[in-house]
């Protein structure tokens, strides 16, 4: 099995090896500030690191990994790129965090937190979306958001609002509904994800 | 009769916010033997010096006050304005409205009081001052390098190379010191041995350089530009003129198993030795020691085997003196050995070694021929640690400072590693990583990020024997302190560099001194980091402090610079307020009783006796003070009993008048 920092020099072409824990990403990143993750991206690259310099002994290894797969970190940050823009070394920390998402869900190391739920739970249902309409659909979205997360009258307060404001139509459901039976599920976007679902194949069986 | 003229200097508004200085200057114009007084807003720029000129030369004044800072800021660049317009620089006294007055006063009406009364107190003084002339004294131009390594190797060449003769001390048998042991150097690894040996080859040949090898500095007398120094050559029991150095006595020699110095003990020698194959004097020494010739009496192989007929086991020790008008302390350091660390592995476990040890094994001349071996088992080393800090930084327990080269020699050692061991693992423990310095920084993160070195930020607690494998106990401070236990082959400690232990009697002997770790001290830090206290004793290298490779060798060339500076003078100067002994003529005598307290008092050793003759033929001794080492503190003249000792330019006339313008 790869270690954490192959995956990401393998995805992002830098590596979490060359942070030399400055922390300046930690400093300035708005959802540690704001969402209160369980570690700083900061202690997410030593411990990439550790896991790395523990390669010949596993067991020490699977425990740097699984700390980093199961922390609510990996899932809070926004990828807003501001630590990628700020990382004195170059490393891309923003795209870091993507793969440890990936990697959690492949391994099904991801938190068990309701926190987390919720937010896998977004990403889900975001990308069953864009698998089902090639596109993004907002009442599409957070119907299947509130089905996956049962916490329908969350964020209610906001639908006025929003339709107010023209962000979203009051008739968006009978609108989606009729897209969906108009053009069905796009042929090209169905490409990507069986193109992607044989690289994934791929990247198993090595 | 005294003609004085008074300036008074507003410095800005240091001065003359607080300080009335026109009013001092016309109340000045009232003291006795003022003829000119006057105030200026900046005394000291180019405007207001050509004031005090044309003053001097209209009004013919004889002596010279200036009310300004303290004399420690300005008083040398008055006395040369004085100079320059014709007057003795000594008859230019400086009264402090700065420090002493307008810096610590707020009160106007007070201050300026105060200013007058200081003004007065030194005109008073200044109407007692007589004309001063300065010393001059010869100056041997030679100079001796204490110290073959690196710093004394650069020194000596580059003042040969300004024409100086140079005498170059080692008490080895061999120049190289330090550096001749390293297997590389950061940041550029280049071959330590391969830049090195030339120069030493070029000090050796160099005509104007003259080596004292196997030999100590014994004593040292006299002062600068005509220093005595004794030598003492201890016997090599070869005559080194005969011996051609094929190295036969070395091989055939049967006492083989003396721990090599060079090789940090970690290879054996011969009794009769050169100390490694690249050796300036390529000649052997006979260690009394070890010799059975010597010690039983029963050998005397290496003399049968020897055909140039050098060996010599009569040689004695020999004392000479050397002449030389200055001398350079170039005599480096030495690394902490491991067992002042009990709680790593005792401190004597064979796989726990230090920075110098591992030199030698990553050395390609080494007991390994360059491959990383343990020595407990000549197992090829796959996992290693290097302890950082291991005595530096623990003021509880060793020494409070940071010993400078260890975080770049630690992370030169695990590339070195890295690039010998290619599936190898290296552990590095620090505290902090300190890598100013050109290339150095780029040099410590090409370790971490090309060769895939692992540093952890901790100060290992403990290392425990496991066998012949360690164990290191540490504290991962990035992560929480979580800790770890990390099992070496080989550990490395990056032991603290220290003064060589004999260093410090030496600067006894020689006068110059040394801080509480025992390294020399440089007259001031940052500005005169290579002059010692001692006129004409100066500093190369790490003797005053843990030094790298190129701080030493700017030192070294540094200190040739400043010699030669000092030998570009036909003689030399020096200030003229120096102690004096009465003498009275004729016939010479003086009030000197000769009890010599002043002899015992005076730091300098500046002190001799002189034999005065009476009109009766009787003699006695009285003090004499040599005008060459007397630095005019003026301890003598407190202590004379019989106040026989004035100190010229501060003259118990001077300081009474002084004292008696104050009230």
């Amino acid at each position: 099995m790869k270690t954490l920092a192959e995956l990401v020099k393998s995805a992002t072409g830098t590596t979490p090896l060359d942070c030399y824990q400055c922390g300046r990403c930690s400093a300035g990143c708005t959802q540690n500030v704001t969402e209160g993750m369980d570690m700083g991206p900061v202690r997410i690259m030593r411990l990439i690191q550790m896991e790395e310099a523990f390669k010949d002994q596993p067991e020490t290894a699977a425990e740097y990994c699984d700390r980093v797969l199961t922390s609510d970190t990996i899932w809070m940050c926004a990828s807003c790129q501001t630590c990628t823009q700020r990382c004195p070394q170059g490393i891309d920390i923003a795209g870091t965090m993507d793969v440890m998402r990936q990697t959690a869900i492949q391994r099904g190391k991801a938190a068990k937190s309701r926190r987390v739920y919720d937010i896998v739970s977004a990403h889900k249902a975001f990308i069953n979306c864009i698998r089902r309409t090639g596109k993004n659909d907002e009442v599409a979205l957070v119907g299947e958001y509130k089905m996956r997360t049962g916490n329908f009258l969350s964020d209610m307060n906001m639908a006025p609002q929003m339709m107010l404001k023209g962000k979203m139509s009051p008739f968006g459901a009978i609108g989606s509904a009729l897209s969906l039976l108009k053009s069905g599920p796009a042929d090209n976007v169905k490409h990507v994800f069986e193109a992607a679902e044989a690289l994934r194949k791929e990247e198993e069986e090595q | 009769m005294s003609r004085i003229g008074v300036f008074i200097c507003h410095c800005g508004e240091n001065i003359g916010k607080t300080v009335d200085c026109a009013r001092v200057a016309e109340e000045a114009k009232s003291f006795p033997g003022v003829v000119f007084a006057r105030d200026n807003t900046y005394t000291c720029s180019e405007p207001g010096q050509a004031i005090i000129r044309e003053a001097i030369k209209e009004h013919g004044l004889t002596a010279v006050v200036i009310g300004s800072c303290s004399p420690r800021m300005h008083e040398s660049t008055f006395r040369r304005t004085c100079a320059q317009a014709g007057l003795n620089p000594y008859m230019c006294e400086i009264a402090n409205l700065r420090e002493q007055c307008s810096w610590v006063h707020s009160n106007r009406e007070e201050a300026t009081a105060k200013a007058i009364e200081i003004v007065r107190s030194v005109v008073a003084r200044v109407r007692n001052n007589t004309p001063l002339d300065p010393i001059r004294v010869p100056i041997t131009k030679k100079v001796m390098v204490v110290g073959g390594g690196i710093a004394g190797i650069q020194c000596a060449l580059d003042l040969a190379e300004g024409g100086a003769e140079v005498v170059l001390v080692e008490r080895t048998s061999s120049l190289g010191g330090h550096m001749s042991q390293l297997s590389e150097t950061f940041p550029t690894l280049d071959c330590s041995q391969c830049i090195l040996t030339p120069r030493m080859v070029d000090a050796a040949s160099n005509p104007r350089i003259k080596l004292e090898m196997y030999t100590e500095v014994e004593k040292v007398d006299g002062y600068i530009g005509n220093f005595q120094v004794t030598l003492h050559r201890k016997a090599r029991y070869v005559d080194w003129n005969k011996c051609t150095g094929c190295g036969a006595c070395t091989q055939k020699c049967p006492q083989k198993k003396i721990p090599s110095s060079f090789d940090e003990g970690m290879s054996m020698r011969t009794a009769i030795s050169i100390p490694f194959p690249q050796a300036v004097p390529s000649k052997p020494t006979i260690d009394k020691d070890y010799c059975m010739k010597l010690t039983t009496g029963k050998c005397g192989v290496c003399s049968k085997i020897c055909k140039a007929g050098a060996i010599d086991y009569e040689q004695k020790d020999e004392h000479f003196t050397v002449d030389v008008g200055a001398i350079v302390m170039a005599t480096g350091f030495q690394v902490m050995d491991t067992d002042k660390f009990p709680y790593y592995a005792g401190g004597s476990h064979p796989n726990l070694i230090t920075g110098l040890q591992f030199e030698r094994i990553a050395s390609a001349s080494g007991p390994t021929s360059g491959e990383i071996k343990r020595p407990s088992d000549g197992k090829p080393v796959k996992t290693i640690a290097f302890v950082q800090c291991a005595g530096s930084r623990d003021k509880a327990n060793h020494v409070a400072y940071c010993s400078k080269i260890c975080c770049m020699y630690t992370a030169k050692h695990a590339t070195l590693f890295k690039h010998k061991v290619h599936d190898g693992n290296a552990w590095v423990m620090c505290m902090d990583v300190r890598t100013p310095g050109k290339g150095y920084d780029e040099f410590y993160r090409r370790t971490i990020e090309h060769d895939g070195v692992h540093y952890i930020r901790s100060r290992v607690s403990r290392i425990i024997p496991d066998g012949d494998d360690l164990i290191l106990m540490v504290a991962d401070t990035l992560d929480g302190g979580k800790q770890l236990q990390i099992k070496a082959d080989m550990v490395v400690l990056a032991t603290a560099a220290v003064p060589q232990p004999d260093v410090q009697k030496m600067a006894q002997t020689m006068g110059i001194a040394y801080d509480g770790d025992g390294w020399l001290t440089e007259v001031h830090p940052k500005l005169r980091p290579v002059e010692t206290a001692t006129a004409g004793i100066f500093l190369a290298g790490a003797c005053s402090g843990p030094k790298d490779i190129p701080d030493t060798v700017s030192q070294a060339s540094a200190v040739a610079a400043k010699v030669l500076g000092l030998f570009a003078h036909p003689e030399l100067q020096r200030e003229p307020t120096i102690a004096r002994v009465n003498r009275c003529a004729p016939p010479l005598q003086s009030s000197c009783v000769g009890c010599f307290t002043c002899e015992s008092v005076c730091p300098y050793k500046a002190i001799e006796r002189e034999t005065l003759r009476a009109r009766d033929g009787s003699t006695r001794q009285v003090a004499k003070v040599n005008a060459g080492l007397c630095q005019g503190c003026g301890t003598c003249v407190a202590t004379c009993p019989s106040k026989s000792i004035e100190l010229d330019g501060y003259t118990d006339k001077q300081i009474f008048a002084a004292l008696n313008g104050l009230v």
